[in-house]
């Protein structure tokens, strides 16, 4: 098996350009707890932790995955906050931050998989986050009186709708070639 | 029926009596199919026939992986399904508590499964390679899509049986009911997670040693 990697060409450049996205989504969390939005502010932190966790535990402040997912994910933090109706920010940022997870899998732990187990781990992280997004749904109505999760047939729409995006992103980033082999090529 | 050879970690039974009691609840799981079919039940009749082909599951990871399951492992899935099985005909009306048995059960179900998977995967092919320190962040990922994937196949039966008139074979209950699977999934899916990075294995030998002196072997 020829393993995956993630592969960079400057180091530095990725990273501010990687912390600057980190800086975003503290910012959206922040703006998020000030809304009274705080699911989604908890949501945010998180990402930004995740993101955050290579250069913290290397202690070396390059250490980072590639920045066009960090930005994208930002994109859509600062998306779903300013407009909370649209849901499907949510299935974006969740997908994100399953790629964000196996991205840092593959490229910081000794742990070896092809490209396509890759994005196929990634759409299954993706969907594993959503069952702790609906699980943190439930407890923020009961809580914070949101009123997220307004009927049963609604939630099984949502599972539905995360799989499909997880998919279609999934797809996206394998096309991109996010995620290569040494030799250069997508397989 | 295929040959389980591989002795079970935790269990004491015998691969031949293990193999009696699997065929046992399939035996009941078939019985279920057949009544409903001839008495024009499909609910009843689809839920046979679906709790049956999953017992199936671990002799198809045999076959085509050459992957023998923890016999414990079979057992525990045969009876979680049966469970299922027998509860749609009655006890998940009757009596509430039994809601509480086969979400445990079923949620350990899952997690079993997507143990039994990610093993046939790492040791019979290719595309992965994983440290056992970091088995764990996976058996907990495949054990809570499986879940999610569970209630999109839930979602999707009542749709049908809708569309052709017929009773769902698997019902839910509201969104109450979602939650609660999802939160006992975390939950199975983290004991298997640590049993599947042989957190417990001193405990199962031990408890196997004491039951094997007790026994006189």
């Amino acid at each position: 098996m020829v393993s995956v990697e993630v592969l960079l060409e400057d180091e530095g450049a990725n990273a501010l350009v990687g912390w600057f996205a980190i800086g975003t989504m503290l910012l959206v969390a922040g703006l998020s707890v000030r809304w009274t939005a705080y699911l989604w502010g908890c949501f945010a932190v998180v990402t930004a932790v995740t993101a955050a966790l290579p250069p913290i535990a290397t202690r070396d402040w390059k250490c980072m995955v590639p920045w066009s997912l960090l930005v994208a994910a930002a994109a859509a933090l600062l998306a779903g906050a300013v407009w909370p109706v649209v849901e499907m920010a949510s299935f974006v940022v969740i997908t994100l931050l399953a790629v964000l997870v196996v991205a840092e899998v593959v490229a910081f732990t000794p742990v070896e998989m092809s490209v396509r187990f890759a994005v196929a781990f990634a759409v299954l992280t993706a969907l594993a986050v959503e069952a702790v997004w609906a699980v943190g749904q439930y407890y923020s109505d009961l809580w914070w009186e949101t009123t997220f999760l307004q009927s049963q047939t609604e939630l099984q729409w949502d599972f539905v709708l995360v799989t499909v995006v997880a998919l279609v992103i999934g797809s996206i980033v394998r096309w991109l070639g996010y995620f290569e082999t040494p030799g250069g090529s997508s397989a | 029926m295929p040959e389980i050879r591989q002795n079970s970690d935790l269990l004491v039974l015998t691969d031949a009596r293990e193999r009696w009691v699997v065929r046992g609840l399939q035996a009941i799981l078939a019985a279920i199919m057949v009544y409903g079919l001839a008495t024009g039940q499909l609910g009843m009749a689809s839920n046979g026939a679906l709790t049956l082909s999953v017992t199936f599951v671990p002799a198809i990871l045999q076959r085509t992986y050459g992957y023998s399951m923890d016999v414990g492992l079979v057992l525990w899935l045969t009876i979680a399904v049966v469970l299922h099985s027998v509860g749609a005909l009655g006890p998940y009306r009757d009596y509430s508590w039994y809601d509480n048995i086969t979400h445990t059960v079923s949620a350990s179900l899952i997690a079993g499964v997507g143990y039994a998977v990610l093993r046939a995967l790492e040791v019979h092919s290719d595309e992965i390679d994983v440290p056992k320190a970091f088995r764990g962040l996976f058996i907990v990922v495949f054990v809570l899509a499986m879940g999610i994937v569970w209630e999109l196949v839930e979602f999707a039966s009542v749709v049908v049986s809708d569309m052709v008139g017929a009773r769902a074979p698997l019902i839910v209950f509201g969104i109450d009911d979602i939650i609660t699977d999802l939160l006992f999934n975390t939950a199975g899916a983290v004991v298997v997670a640590l049993w599947g990075t042989e957190s417990f294995r001193g405990l199962a030998s031990f408890f196997r040693r004491r039951l094997r002196r007790s026994r006189g072997r």
